[in-house]
């Protein structure tokens, strides 16, 4: 591991992965569970894994935000950690108002999928345009208010956030996660400038997010791994999941 | 320009971060030649009988239609019109599953009928969290259905065209139902009994209301006990309505119970057939058939698909075959022992070793053309409909048993208008299969060009309006001239007058700048020519480039290619790069990366000799590197040699501007660092020294 710093020492601490010295091994897998039926009943309970499952989906249209919930079933053992991801999209056809009324509709309806109050974790994945920044940090610090005090609020983050754009360092989260995949023509450069020192923005370091089909990036020493299966979570694919955390140790 | 379209890239070039790195993600459009998991003939064509090329990886919808027509069994104006609206729907927007729109109509009622009486908001879905045996189960489901919030807006507008607006009974009728929704997605709220002495329409509506929430709630017990007990007055408005609810609350029951309560279904299955056989039941024996089709797919998969496939495939459809055809299509993929000639037509793929065997005339032969594998000789007697894909799947085999001709001549016949007038994307992909069986260069170019049809930035495909149709290549044969023509025949093509000028534009740049980076002078001096006459922007560069020699000409190229950013070796995609020749591109679609070559298939009309000139030109720049560690050494080279030439300020300056702006430079901060010190030590009064206060690096 290249690197130990205390913000991403205290963000493993938030997000529950250092406790158990795992984290000083290897980075801490978890498991993206996407809208679709996903049984991970064979995790083991004595795995050190966790799961970031979609709970819904928020759309915003207009003066509108729709939500669609998560329909398909996620089975786990009782004993895994689950985290429950809001996907928000924007509507191409009907640009989104992003008002302030919106933004406190869109909390209302992240707040009808989880249960605020007494989550211990919630993650946002928003590819938010420039355009869309002011309201998504607004939203965030909504949700961060109505968030029990010790739990902790992830986002993920377009790789290019991670190069030379500061917006991600004044957001109200405990812990942002770039999507290192489907990065279509930044790919090379993001490869070529994560394997000359990892992500410029700090906050981009001590985690990150793979899909199992694409070859990662040398994302450097990441607390937390973030993976996205090829297909439905089997246990093949976690086997595969596992190398990758293994790789990364190395 | 149609105003989607224009709006897609006004949002992929404005609205994306202009950050030192580009958002990530898919929003460079890319263009649509045809279709093939949809229809390219305009839908209404399509349902009329004017199938166009069927291609087997089109949507099951479109099959089924295909199937209709073939069969000649066709579409009553009922099923036509329910499969346009749902194919096509008329605001352009899929069907809202989200509830909203209900939702919004039972409010809007609200307020009409209970006036300014606290709105509370609704969330019509709730969360199921099982735990069985160490083993947690997850989801969400729609707990109060579109039908829930239209039964109650009617009520609601009905009940204030009775009682009248402010009615004691009206508001009290709208706290219960509010209470009732409230159930949707929080705790247990059930309405209080109405006393005795309230109006018999009172308490009929309030002990419906009771049920219903107590169905909402999950209390399902309690409500089926209450649904029967309205199913059973005979004095109640409600009771059709609950004789439903009873089923409903059966198969809810069912459904959530892990595993799923077969029981409960089956129950829930003879409680709707015997209101199905009941005539005073009749409002709601549509809504049972729904129902029972719902229990069906769910409790007998296997016997549902075959049940649907005799109702899709039969003589008489139901009013709207929607639904069944997407529970059907749903089904599709399950295991079965026997495949009907629908089951197989409307999955090609997996029927494929049926086809043209078993299937009778013409679906096996449509189905074996759609495969490719058509019989080379013509299909006697083929109905109109399928003559389309039954040519071009023939021309397709023809071409691959190596009949060139033969195929050429079936290609030819579809693009004359033989099988009838061929939609835009039907006759792109005759025109795109035509030209790789081109005899010579000119046809090869004038058989490669034209419109697409559609794009799609990060979904669609959305159309394109015809104005947007402009000519250009696809992208694979953008990939041909660039890599597997050499620079003679990129030179023949440049003079054939085939190429529209926008191609013409594009493909004399890349050339050039690829002869320049292989280093193939004579190549370069070749393209030159055409290039100063086809971009005449750039013709006092290159006729700089051309008087020059030696290690000036490679200067020449350097600077050249810093001052059109746009000017890039790689053909890029179909859509031409929004940004001018001397423009930067916000989201650095500047200069070059590597230069990797895609695969794609030459044309045989190009010789062994020409081929291999271009593996060689391929070989070169695979080893070429990124914009600024190509061209740095050249600049530097001659700044050091020539430091009183007046162009190398200038060159150093945009040096340090292609750092910043292009998309695969690697070495970026040395690179900057030193074209800036260069400048600010050396020039330190020259204009270009002054526009450039910063160097960049990253990392």
């Amino acid at each position: 591991m290249r690197c130990r710093s205390h913000s991403l020492l205290l963000a493993a601490l938030l997000l529950g992965g250092a406790a158990t010295g795992a984290f000083a091994a290897e980075p801490r897998l978890v498991l993206w569970a996407w809208e679709r039926h996903e049984d991970l009943s064979f995790l083991d309970s004595d795995d050190d894994v966790e799961v970031a499952y979609l709970a819904g989906t928020l759309r915003l249209a207009g003066e509108l935000v729709t939500v669609r919930p998560r329909y398909a079933a996620l089975r786990l053992p009782t004993s895994v950690r689950h985290v429950p991801v809001v996907r928000i999209e924007l509507d191409r056809r009907a640009p989104a108002a992003l008002s302030p009324a919106q933004q406190r509709d869109a909390v209302e309806a992240i707040a009808a999928l989880v249960d605020l109050h007494r989550s211990a974790a919630l993650q946002i994945d928003f590819d938010a345009p420039t355009s869309a920044r002011p309201f998504y940090a607004a939203l965030l610090q909504e949700v961060r208010n109505r968030l029990a005090p010790t739990a902790s609020l992830s986002m993920t983050a377009l790789a290019s956030w991670c190069f030379g754009d500061r917006w991600l360092a004044r957001l109200p989260v405990d812990e942002v996660v770039p999507m290192y995949f489907r990065m279509g023509r930044d790919d090379a450069v993001v490869r070529s400038l994560l394997a000359r020192g990892g992500a410029q923005e700090q906050r981009c370091r001590p985690s990150a997010g793979v899909t199992l089909d694409e070859v990662p990036p040398d994302h450097g020493a990441t607390a937390r791994l973030y993976v996205f299966p090829r297909a439905a979570w089997s246990a093949v694919e976690y086997a595969r999941a596992r190398e990758l955390v293994a790789e990364a140790q190395r | 320009m149609n105003a989607r379209f224009a709006a897609a890239l006004l949002f992929a070039t404005t609205t994306l971060t202009p950050a030192p790195l580009p958002a990530c993600g898919p929003y460079v459009p890319a263009a649509i030649f045809w279709y093939t998991h949809r229809t390219n003939e305009p839908l209404t064509r399509f349902l009329d009988g004017h199938l166009g090329i069927l291609d087997p990886e089109l949507e099951r919808p479109y099959l089924f239609v295909a199937y209709r027509h073939l069969t000649g069994l066709g579409l009553d104006p009922a099923s036509r019109e329910a499969l346009q609206r749902w194919l096509e729907p008329a605001d352009g927007l899929p069907p809202d599953d989200s509830g909203s729109a209900a939702i919004r109509r039972w409010r809007s009622a609200r307020r009409a009928a209970l006036g300014a009486l606290d709105d509370p908001g609704i969330r019509p879905f709730t969360r199921v969290t099982h735990e069985h045996d160490g083993t947690l189960v997850h989801f969400y489901y729609r707990n109060c259905l579109d039908d829930a919030f239209e039964t109650a807006t009617r009520t609601a507008l009905q009940r204030l065209a009775d009682l009248g607006a402010g009615s004691t009974e009206l508001l009290e009728w709208g706290r219960a139902q509010d209470r009732v929704f409230a159930n949707c997605n929080g705790p247990a709220t059930i309405p209080d009994e109405l006393p005795p002495a309230a109006s018999s329409a009172a308490r009929a509506d309030r002990a419906y209301q009771i049920a219903a929430a107590a169905f909402y709630a999950g209390r399902f017990d309690e409500a089926e006990q209450r649904f029967r007990a309205i199913a059973a007055d005979p004095a109640s408005p409600w009771r059709a309505t609950a004789a439903l609810l009873v089923a409903r609350t059966l198969i809810r029951r069912g459904m959530l119970s892990l595993p799923i309560d077969g029981d409960a279904l089956a129950a829930a299955e003879a409680e709707l057939s015997r209101i199905e056989t009941e005539p005073s039941l009749a409002a709601v024996h549509a809504s049972a058939a729904r129902l029972r089709s719902y229990v069906g797919f769910h409790a007998h998969p296997g016997r549902q698909r075959v049940l649907l496939a005799g109702v899709l495939g039969g003589v008489a459809l139901p009013p709207d075959p929607v639904l069944p055809l997407i529970d059907y299509a749903k089904l599709a993929g399950l295991d079965r022992d026997e495949d009907s000639p629908f089951d197989c037509f409307l999955s090609p793929s997996r029927c494929a070793a049926r086809a043209s065997t078993s299937l009778p005339p013409p679906l096996g032969a449509v189905l074996a053309a759609m495969l490719g594998r058509a019989p080379a000789a013509p299909v006697p007697d083929a109905m109109a409909a399928a003559q389309p894909t039954l040519d071009f799947g023939r021309a397709r085999a023809l071409a691959r048993a190596g009949h060139d001709d033969e195929a050429r001549a079936v290609l030819d016949g579809l693009l004359r208008g033989n099988a009838g007038p061929l939609a835009p994307g039907d006759r792109n992909r005759v025109l795109s299969a035509r030209a790789e069986l081109a005899t010579d260069l000119a046809e090869y170019l004038r058989l490669s060009q034209m419109a697409p049809v559609a794009y799609v930035l990060d979904a669609g495909p959305l159309p394109l309006a015809p104005e947007d149709r402009q000519i250009t290549l696809t992208d694979s044969t953008y990939a041909v001239i660039a890599g597997e023509f050499d620079p003679g025949l990129q030179r023949r093509a440049l003079d054939s007058g085939e190429l529209v000028d926008a191609v013409a534009r594009r493909v004399a740049v890349f050339s050039w700048m690829r002869a320049n980076l292989a280093g193939d002078e004579i190549a370069a001096r070749e393209l030159a020519e055409p290039l100063a006459r086809l971009v005449p922007e750039m013709a006092p560069e290159v006729d700089a480039w051309r008087r020059a020699r030696g290690k000036e000409r490679r200067f020449a190229f350097a600077l050249t290619a810093l001052r059109f950013p746009g000017a890039r070796p790689a053909p890029g995609g179909a859509f031409p790069r929004t940004a001018g020749l001397r423009e930067r591109d916000w989201l650095r679609d500047n200069w070059w990366c590597r230069l990797d070559a895609p695969q794609v298939t030459a044309p045989r009309f190009i010789d062994p000799a020409t081929r291999a000139r271009a593996a060689a030109m391929r070989a070169r720049l695979a080893e070429v590197e990124p914009v600024t560690e190509s061209l740095s050494p050249i600049v530097f080279s001659w700044a050091t040699s020539h430091p009183r030439d007046p162009r190398v300020p200038e060159a150093l300056h945009r040096l340090v501007t292609a750092t910043r702006y292009s998309a695969c430079a690697v070495e970026v901060g040395l690179v900057s660092k030193r074209a800036f010190r260069w400048l600010h030590r050396r020039y330190p009064e020259s204009p270009w020294t002054a526009r450039t206060p910063y160097w960049f690096g990253r990392g």
